[in-house]
């Protein structure tokens, strides 16, 4: 599935390579799906993946056909969230529901804006800023080349915060 | 059946996008492709476990295989970054959903449907808390879409204007 190639001169990764990878990827996968951790799939692979990259010199790069399936894929994880039920049930609440979510994409702008003037240039930037989809923006990323584990690191980082956050936030309700 | 006519439209609505040179087309198109069978056919197809787990997998082999040990020292320095950024959106998210209540549209539990994530664990606390389990992941459903649609335009959009200005 992974027909790989370096992105810069050395050894092409083998078949066997790949296989380790896939292998350790799963079982990260598998483990931090098990402890309940958000975003355990794509955190968990990650961690695998990398833990049997990282006693390589040099990254690897998944061939842009699997890309390719990766983000048609991805997209219709969303697309399919998308019933009659859900424009339906929404009726009344949808215009709060954008505007909540637009004023939430300018946040991560600013915020983006605000690192960039406090000198702190995060790869991804406005990306990994983003209220959101960290599966959606972390695959862009990857075809961008523009800060992948950035990006990764920022909305796992979110998402982890949320949830501690929960209880707190059920304070705030009325 | 339903499911090769929403794989189908996705294809469809990638390539054409791709086509087009829309930022993000791949994904964006096969969202919308995707979204248009979902709504036509009454109700969309729900994504297996173990095929969500391969997608969401291969996401992290993609992202895995980068590391190196340089990328991770490059890395560290972005800890308590990505902490400020992720306290800050939370802190913007009580921000709306107040604004939510003060113009009167907020639903149950706004403060967990205005929240940036989470979205099971959230939907979990509001039914914990009795109302708004409805409203909380219909606010995160169109959350993650508006992210989905304006945020990749708007990164390539800012690239482009950047280049230019240099």
């Amino acid at each position: 599935m992974f027909v790989g190639t370096e992105p810069a001169a050395g050894p092409q990764p083998r078949v066997l390579d790949w296989s380790a990878v896939t292998a350790a990827a799963g079982a990260g996968a598998a483990l931090a799906s098990a402890m309940g951790l958000p975003g355990g799939l794509v955190f968990g692979s990650t961690i695998g993946a990398g833990a049997v990259v990282l006693g390589r010199h040099r990254a690897w790069q998944v061939s842009p056909r699997v890309r390719d399936v990766v983000l048609v894929a991805v997209g219709v994880t969303v697309g399919i969230r998308v019933t009659p039920d859900t424009i339906g049930v929404l009726g009344a609440t949808l215009g709060g529901a954008v505007l909540a979510s637009l004023l939430l994409v300018a946040a991560g702008w600013a915020i983006a804006a605000v690192l960039t003037r406090l000198g702190v240039d995060v790869p991804g930037g406005l990306m990994a800023t983003s209220p959101g989809a960290l599966e959606v923006l972390t695959v862009i990323a990857l075809e961008d080349g523009e800060g992948p584990l950035e990006v990764a690191l920022f909305h796992t980082v979110r998402v982890v915060l949320v949830m501690v956050s929960i209880p707190l936030l059920l304070l705030l309700l009325p | 059946m339903l499911w090769i006519a929403t794989i189908a439209a996705g294809v469809a609505g990638g390539l054409l996008a791709r086509r087009l040179h829309v930022p993000g087309g791949l994904l964006l198109g096969a969202m919308v492709g995707s979204a248009a069978v979902s709504l036509g056919s009454g109700a969309g197809p729900t994504m297996p476990f173990p095929l969500s787990a391969v997608l969401f997998t291969t996401v992290g082999v993609m992202i895995g295989t980068l590391v190196t040990r340089d990328r991770l020292r490059q890395l560290a320095p972005m800890a308590v970054p990505a902490v400020a950024s992720a306290v800050a959106l939370i802190v913007a998210g009580v921000a709306v959903a107040w604004l939510l209540y003060g113009i009167g549209i907020a639903p149950p539990a706004a403060v967990l449907a205005t929240s940036p994530g989470a979205l099971v664990a959230l939907i979990s606390a509001a039914a914990e808390h009795g109302e708004g389990e409805t409203e909380v992941a219909l606010f995160h459903v169109v959350r993650i879409v508006v992210v989905v649609a304006t945020v990749p335009p708007l990164v390539r959009l800012l690239r482009r204007g950047s280049v230019r200005g240099d």
